[in-house]
């Protein structure tokens, strides 16, 4: 007890000796920019965990003292420090020492060359959405650091903020740590070309770079504080405290300007984009331009799209028979069909080996023909117009007056809300288009006075296939994941049913994309309770059509075969029209029917 | 037994390699290190280095390398090639793209000069691209034999 109450009059006194009386330092600590540099939490404690971070004891809740102890290195010129802490170091300088050329003697070869001397460029970069992993479902957001002019390449950083995960963690172990914590995270610059190749190459993932227009100052400033975050360790929370939110946060150094106005307890990618597009800056836009950067697969999907008639013949015959490319069909063609036709092929054999179905012997035949043949560019693909932040708001909730016919016969009110992101009639921006991608959708419905869960969406994927070229390895395979639950029929009411099925099918697009028709078959469980008779085999076929003026609909048929219950065999038809009212707002008509009808009118905002 | 083979493979490419550029300055491929140390911002520079380790020229790597190897721009260089080499050798064909435009910048070669320095590279690789056991050698093979063309083409 004694050596304890030693131990603390010693830290009172080293304390108070580590805090000069000073206004100005009390001032200067509880300042936002200061808090944010030291990444202090609303409970007044830093989310940095690592103790390297701070040059006090108590540094992680201590704002003043670390404050203190920032100063006093930086007075002795301590260049460990003074290379490590840039962010401080900016701040510091323009408002302490009010000499921002104070330890610019100090060289910092390593910072001074990836910073490119705190002058780089700072650009936000979305990659969408990837339906091979849970956690990339809904895109994600990168910082490139580094020159924004096209013609330098792809010599830059780019950060990353990601969990350490092991890496043959269960799916179900991934979950439960992404959501309550479990994970150590950390910020990461890693070559650019190496990000555009993960992401655009073996993810197939299209690339959007949003370049931002900073002052010089707020630059070196957000610039110095990346670095000085880099590799420091977090907490991941899988919802709230993401990538997205760590990427939004460094922006917080740069003091007035709020980042990420959300009333959401949760973040998504595309909500920040949409909050940074709007960002106003020093009276202009913070964004001050937009590159695409397509991926593999949509190179592909662009080039092919551009052949004519006698082009594709020559892609399919080649694919079929590589030898055809010594052919004098091919020989007599223009050059620049040559080109195109290469290309493509380039693109579709990368495309195989991206998705494990390599056909290297081809590709070496393709690629050693492009050498042949004078220099020429490849045809690039424009860019599109479903830029993902021009979309509407991610969150969806509705109210819909239903009417039932059947033996209950009655009408229904109901409420419903999906946190995010799409179904197939409003898949959109940034979307997989004809795609359902739903997490933590609820309907509550009331009747005759009595409210009730309708439907649940834990999980709902629906991946529709409609671009491909009808190659091998690119024919359109979709699939469809549901966890939930739902009434049993159409015209329950106190039947609420778990629901699990997965389902695989063909999808085919017809008139450029307005008609998807696609067909599924699949297995599942569907009770209120579990038992042999839950399981079922069952058969789908459904169209989506996508109209002008907002105009979307579709409609489904279905069958499910229970296992040794053909009471519960069921036929289910749903057809639904949707028509967007604004950008933000929805007016929809439902009508289901399975062991009765159910009519609804509905009206949907986007927020 | 295939392990072993492998790595004579490398071993014998490696010290071609070395030969090759005799007179353009260290290999990041041949005389680089072990671990994270050869390519610190890259996943795939561990992947490079054990494969050299496998190959058993840790020897070699300590009497050669020196941390300005294994840093400098031909280290940075190496990595794009090793990590990029397809999108690389398409646009090679092609004569521009980011990714070579990115790999010129990093070897800081000149605007003017850039036209004849791919030219270069590109007849060099075509040879490559054509050989007979192109589709058996590893990534780690073609980006050995494309560095070399680009070191080649840089001092020639």
């Amino acid at each position: 007890m004694l050596r304890i109450s030693i131990a603390f009059l010693f830290c009172i006194l080293v304390s108070q000796h580590a805090y000069p009386s000073n206004d100005k330092l009390q001032i200067l600590s509880e300042h936002p920019i200061w808090q944010a540099l030291l990444v202090i939490n609303e409970d007044g404690h830093s989310d940095i965990n690592s103790k390297a971070f701070f040059l006090s004891d108590h540094g992680n809740a201590d704002p003043l003292a670390e404050l203190a102890a920032t100063i006093k290195r930086f007075d002795t010129f301590d260049v460990e420090s003074i290379c490590k802490f840039r962010g401080r170091l900016a701040w510091l300088s323009r408002v302490y020492y009010n000499d921002v050329k104070r330890f610019s003697h100090i060289p910092c070869k390593q910072y001074d060359q990836w910073s490119e001397f705190g002058r780089a460029d700072i650009s936000l970069v979305f990659a969408s959405g990837y339906f091979k992993n849970p956690a990339s479902y809904f895109g994600h957001i990168l910082v490139k650091v580094g020159s924004d002019d096209l013609s330098y390449g792809l010599d830059q950083a780019s950060i990353n903020f990601g969990a350490r995960i092991p890496p043959d963690e269960n799916m179900l172990a991934y979950i439960f740590k992404g959501l309550f914590g479990q994970y150590v995270a950390t910020y990461r610059s890693i070559d650019y070309f190496s990000s555009t190749t993960t992401y655009g190459e073996m993810d197939l993932r299209d690339m959007w770079e949003y370049r931002l227009k900073l002052s010089d100052s707020d630059r070196e400033l957000m610039l110095g504080h990346i670095w000085e975050v880099l590799q420091e360790e977090y907490t991941y929370f899988f919802i709230d405290k993401n990538c997205v939110y760590r990427i939004a946060e460094l922006f917080s150094v740069l003091g007035e300007h709020n980042f990420l106005e959300t009333a959401k307890p949760w973040v998504t990618p595309q909500d920040y984009l949409q909050s940074m597009v709007d960002v106003t800056y020093d009276g202009q836009k913070l964004v001050t331009g937009i590159h695409y950067r397509p991926s593999r697969q949509s190179n592909l999907y662009g080039k092919y799209n551009q052949t004519d008639h006698r082009e594709k013949r020559q892609i399919h015959m080649i694919v079929d028979d590589i030898v055809r490319l010594e052919s004098e069909e091919f020989d007599v063609l223009p050059l620049n069909s040559k080109y195109l036709v290469l290309d493509t092929l380039l693109d579709y054999y990368q495309y195989r080996e991206a998705i494990g179905k390599p056909d290297n012997v081809s590709y070496q035949r393709v690629l050693e023909k492009r050498y042949e043949l004078p220099i020429a560019p490849s045809v690039s693909r424009g860019t599109p117009d479903n830029k993902p932040h021009a979309g509407r708001k991610s969150s969806y909730t509705y109210m819909r007056i239903s009417s039932i016919d059947g033996q209950h016969g009655s009408n229904l009110f109901t409420i419903g809300m999906r946190p995010a992101y799409y179904d197939a009639l409003d898949s959109g921006h940034g979307h997989v288009k004809n795609s359902t991608l739903i997490m933590g959708g609820v309907e509550v419905s009331s009747s005759n006075g009595r409210e009730f869960i309708e439907k649940m969406d834990l999980v709902k994927v629906e991946s529709l296939r409609i671009n491909s070229t009808g190659l091998p390895g690119d024919r359109a395979r979709s699939w469809s994941l549901t966890v939930g639950a739902e009434q049993s029929n159409a015209s329950c009411i106190d039947c609420l049913a778990f629901l699990l099925s997965a389902d695989t099918g063909y999808s085919k697009s017809y008139l450029s994309g307005a008609f998807v028709v696609s067909g599924f078959i699949g297995i599942g469980l569907k009770d209120t309770r579990l038992r042999q008779q839950s399981a079922f085999a069952s058969a789908s076929a459904g169209v989506i059509a996508n109209m002008d003026f907002g105009i979307s609909m579709r409609l489904k048929l279905s069958y499910q075969d229970f296992y040794n219950d053909s009471e519960k065999d069921t036929e289910d038809k749903r057809f639904e029209f949707r028509k967007a009212l604004t950008k933000n707002s929805d007016l929809r008509l439902q009508y289901e029917n399975n062991h009765g009808a159910k009519y609804g009118l509905g009206f949907g905002l986007y927020w | 037994m295939i392990r072993v083979k492998h790595a004579l493979a490398i071993l014998v490419l490696s010290v071609a390699a070395g030969n090759a550029t005799a007179g353009s300055g260290p290999n990041p491929f041949r005389d680089c290190g072990i671990g994270a140390a050869l390519f610190p911002n890259s996943p795939t520079g561990a992947v490079i280095s054990n494969v050299i380790w496998d190959a058993g020229t840790t020897a070699i790597t300590s009497a050669t390398a020196s941390p300005e190897t294994c840093s400098g721009s031909e280290a940075k260089a190496a990595a794009l090639i090793y990590e990029t080499y397809d999108s690389l050798v398409e646009e090679t064909a092609r004569g521009e793209g980011e990714y070579l435009a990115s790999l010129l910048n990093i070897l800081e070669i000149e605007q003017q000069e850039r036209a004849e320095v791919i030219s270069s590279i590109r007849q060099a690789h075509s040879k490559v691209v054509s050989s007979e056991g192109y589709t058996s050698l590893s990534q780690l093979e073609k980006s050995m034999q494309y560095y070399n063309d680009v070191m080649a083409s840089i001092s020639a």
